[in-house]
């Protein structure tokens, strides 16, 4: 009973310590009030939620935290980065957008990067009814909890006719001096007609206690127009990872996003695509690693709701010593989406007998002129391709890592930055050696 | 469109023509349930002290459950109290042969086309009839009983076995396994029971017939299944109810232990009444069937052909205990109108090497709502372990739905898990190749579903892969332009 004393502590904590400043232009108060008491009565998801049946949080919530607040920031060292080019950097320091620690020199002019209490009132119109349009904070405890906490949600606006040549890079860094902190980062991204953009995240942290992030995006992609967007989540100081993005994809855009999860005690993604109008493409691809008793958790949906939309998606799993592998795919297909195209794929390596893969595919169609398919496997390493390897004079370390360097080449190849995918995969070569 | 929509129309017009009342005097208990009212079924049926005891446990039970809510259909909530749990056709004495069974109800069979006589006669299957609630006859138990097989109702069985009765039961599914195992475990009245001793081949196939008809009244029969060390039986089950308006619950239960060496194959033909054209009434089927491979190298092989029932809620499942097991899964589910249908299956891998295989077609149209939900879960000491798993949805109009939600869960590094699903409708160019030749585009449909389901018709026995065709044909008349 000690445990769920401790739970109610951290949510208890994190509803008497709300507070929003009701005068402020940009803060969402009543938005945010909602989000707390549905918090408040939601509780932290547990096993018994459908969607989080094999993702428990009970071991992370039942720690002390301190909810990260703006004077935390401090200097950070910025200098090891997994881009080569220069980029537009955009840095966040336990959710908090830290401008003195980010490079915008690159930014072209007319798009916009900065916090809502920074713009200004002509941008804010246009945006004001886009925030929280995208996200559910009735029903999903951890998003309205995101939506409560986040006091100055940052956002990215590019308007129509522009192409972003630079990658816009968030990076995410989180700090504690030796005690838990929880996090709230909150980003609102919009593209106009005609344009197009690469988004890539990366995550990082520093402090010998428990960096807990929960981070949410909302995009809006624009008719016409390109969003390419990569997550690179890679944290060895063990910390835990919550990130749920959701996509609406207007007429005739293609939003593709690649997601790498290596480390971390927990990741958790949730990516909601919405094809809301006729003509649009969407590609997920993903790769996991797990090791130790890490535990990482893919939850994707793709909802197509007009028709002529085409949707693939492939991830792969590589589940190692104890640790435990989700993936949950849903596909949707409304009754309006006729000529829908839909496929979806799930390759899992399970390594050892301690570690664990759950898998869910599944397709949700009301629609009747549609191909859709879904498959998923489950095995590991081929022995005979071992064999071949190893008569051939490769250890078997190196053998295995060459498998599985392959087996995962497969989404790294699919990113189009080289820089990025180089790094990547030395990263890659590295952390399967071991 | 227009053609498309009045081929649509044909199909849900499509009448349901098992929908007739027999006109039997019936020995019902009082609506509701209640302590007294198991007692009531328990003493009508002469139990021994355990079954009662056992009755009343799950009862106390069922009442700390609340109704499932998970699963993917709709349906308003069910008054329990406000159905009746025990029917009998009036007649008491104990039968031996079919010429004491009241003529009635063997006409009402004959309507149904298992003329228990013919059967008998030409096909040599044995079959069980159960008519709401009470097994009416038996055909070749003397037979049967030369080679030391038991096939005789459930009630007579408790009498006459106890001891394997009380052994047995309960031992798959638990009376804790859910709500409606739960309901059933306190209420059944009768059902079939099948023991095959040692080293037996059963020289025919087994078959039950179910069908509800008096009014009001829910179905809560019990299936036990017993194959002993090296023995195969193959047994079949077919389902019917009269149209009524108001929804019935059917809540069954079917247990089978495959000990070492045995195989058992189980076939279903449910032909519920699913309900009129507006969804009015038909049959909720929520029925927990469950296989357990104990012992080495032994086999279940479920089929199952869906066709009937307002609500389809069923997971035929089997835990792959002993080593080298094997557990098969073959179902064919259709859906029309307003017929929902969430069903699929649970392989639980166990023992080492062992094998299963999962092939589900589902078949949609009118409103309807089709899902198939599946589980494969592989522990950790199951080594190489084996799955393959295959679901097909085919959609017949842009009213219908087909879902798929496939659970697999391993925890085993030398085990291989498959699975594939496909969701589609009939391809206009296989029709125009068909029309070309000449076929109209009925018969090309009827050839083109029949194809989709050919992989699970050809597990089905003889009798049963006959009627299953006629069944599909009559449900998806003319179904698709």
């Amino acid at each position: 009973m000690v445990a769920l004393e401790t739970i109610t502590d951290l949510q208890e904590k994190l509803v008497t310590e709300f507070h929003v400043d009701k005068n402020a232009r940009a803060n969402f108060s009543s938005l945010r009030e909602k989000a707390i008491k549905s918090f408040s009565s939601l509780g932290f998801p547990t096993l018994r939620n459908e969607d989080w049946k094999y993702t428990s949080l009970s071991s992370i919530i039942n720690l002390p935290y301190e909810i990260a607040g703006v004077e935390q920031i401090e200097k950070f060292d910025s200098s090891s980065s997994i881009l080569k080019e220069r980029s537009i950097e955009l840095v966040f320091i336990n959710g908090h957008f830290a401008s003195k620690l980010s490079d915008t020199g690159l930014k072209p002019d007319g798009i916009v990067l900065d916090t809502f209490s920074r713009i200004n009132d002509e941008v804010f119109s246009l945006i004001k009814s886009k925030y929280g349009a995208l996200t559910n904070i009735d029903d999903n405890a951890m998003v309205a909890l995101n939506t409560a906490h986040a006091s100055d949600p940052f956002l990215v606006y590019i308007p129509d006719n522009t192409m972003v040549e630079p990658i816009i890079h968030f990076k995410f860094i989180s700090q504690n001096k030796d005690s838990n902190v929880i996090s709230f980062p909150r980003i609102l991204i919009i593209t106009g007609k005609n344009t197009e953009v690469k988004l890539l995240e990366s995550f990082g942290s520093e402090g010998s206690g428990m960096n807990f992030s929960n981070l949410v995006s909302e995009i809006f992609v624009g008719e016409n127009s390109r969003v390419e967007h990569f997550k690179f989540q890679s944290d060895p100081n063990e910390s835990v990872l919550f990130n749920e993005t959701n996509v609406v994809q207007s007429a005739s855009c293609k939003y593709s996003n690649n997601t790498i999860s290596m480390q971390g005690k927990l990741i958790r993604n949730n990516l909601n695509i919405v094809l809301q109008e006729e003509g649009s493409e969407t590609e997920l691809f993903g790769l996991f690693m797990t090791k130790d008793r890490n535990h990482i958790d893919n939850h994707t949906l793709v909802d197509h709701v007009k028709p002529n939309c085409v949707s693939n998606e492939l991830y792969k799993g590589i589940i190692n010593d104890r640790s435990t592998g989700v993936f949950n795919g849903k596909i949707m297909v409304r009754q309006d989406a006729q000529k829908t195209n839909a496929f979806q794929s799930n390759k899992n390596m399970l390594l050892t007998d301690t570690a664990t893969i759950n898998t869910k595919p599944q397709l949700e169609i009301f629609a009747d002129d549609v191909k859709c398919s879904h498959g998923a496997t489950t095995g590991q390493l081929d022995m005979e391709a071992m064999f071949y390897l190893q008569s051939r004079g490769i250890s078997p370390g190196n053998a295995k890592a060459m498998l599985l360097e392959a087996f995962a080449n497969e989404i790294v190849d699919k990113i189009k930055i080289d820089s990025l995918r180089d790094s990547i995969k030395v990263m890659l070569g590295d952390y399967l050696k071991v | 469109m227009a053609a498309k929509n009045k081929i649509l129309e044909e199909i849900t017009s499509a009448e349901y023509k098992y929908g007739f009342v027999t006109d039997i005097e019936m020995d019902t208990a009082p609506k509701g349930l209640n302590e007294d009212i198991i007692k009531l079924i328990s003493s009508k049926k002469n139990e021994p002290e355990f079954m009662l005891e056992w009755r009343l446990k799950a009862y106390k039970y069922w009442l700390t459950m609340k109704q499932p809510q998970w699963q993917n259909v709709k349906f308003p909530p069910i008054d329990y109290q406000d159905s009746i749990y025990y029917a009998a056709p009036k007649q008491k004495a104990a039968l031996k042969s079919l010429d004491e069974v009241d003529p009635e109800i063997l006409s009402t069979f004959e309507k149904l086309g298992i003329s228990l006589e013919e059967q008998k006669k030409l096909s040599g299957v044995a079959v069980d009839a159960v008519m709401d609630s009470v097994s009416v006859a038996t055909t070749f138990k003397a037979k049967l009983g030369e080679l030391g097989i038991i096939f005789c109702s459930f009630s007579d069985a408790v009498q006459e076995h106890p001891e394997l009765i009380k052994q047995y039961i309960g031992s798959v599914v638990p009376y804790t396994d859910n709500y409606f195992a739960a309901l059933n475990s306190a209420v059944f009245s009768d059902g079939s029971f099948c023991y095959i001793p040692k080293g037996v081949r059963c020289p025919m196939e087994l078959s039950t017939y179910f069908r509800i008809n008096a009014a009001n009244t829910g179905q809560f029969e019990r299936t036990l299944i017993i194959a002993e060390e090296g023995s195969y039986v193959s047994y079949l089950e077919g389902c019917t109810a009269p149209m009524r308006d108001k929804n019935q619950l059917h809540a069954a239960i079917v247990e089978i232990i495959a000990h070492k060496d045995a195989e058992v194959k189980y076939s279903t033909i449910q032909n519920w009444y699913p309900g009129n054209k507006e969804g009015v009434g038909g049959i909720y089927n929520f029925v927990t069937k469950r296989g357990i491979c104990q012992g080495d190298n032994s086999k279940i092989s479920w089929t199952q052909v869906e066709t009937g029932a307002a609500i389809t809620w069923k997971y035929p499942s089997v835990i792959l205990k002993g080593d080298n097991s094997i557990g098969e899964f073959y179902s064919v589910a259709v859906t029309n109108n307003y017929q929902q249908a969430d069903t699929g299956t649970k392989m639980i891998h166990i023992g080492k090497n062992t094998k299963s295989r999962i092939i589900a077609k589902g078949i949609s149209a009118g409103k309807s709502n089709n899902s198939y939900r599946g589980l494969v879960r592989i522990l950790k000491k199951a080594e190489n372990a084996r799955n393959f798993s295959q679901c097909d949805s085919l959609l017949m109009g842009d009213t219908c739905g087909a879902h798929t939600f496939p659970y697999i869960e391993v925890n085993n590094s030398t085990s291989k898990v498959e699975h594939e699903a496909t969701t589609s409708k009939i391809e206009e160019d296989i029709l125009f190749y068909c029309n070309q030749r000449g076929l109209a585009t009925e018969e090309a449909t009827n050839m083109i579903v029949n194809g989709f389901c050919k992989e699970v018709m050809k597990q089905l026995p003889m009798e049963f892969a006959v009627e299953a065709q006629k069944l599909l044909g009559i449900s998806l008349e003319g179904s698709v332009g």
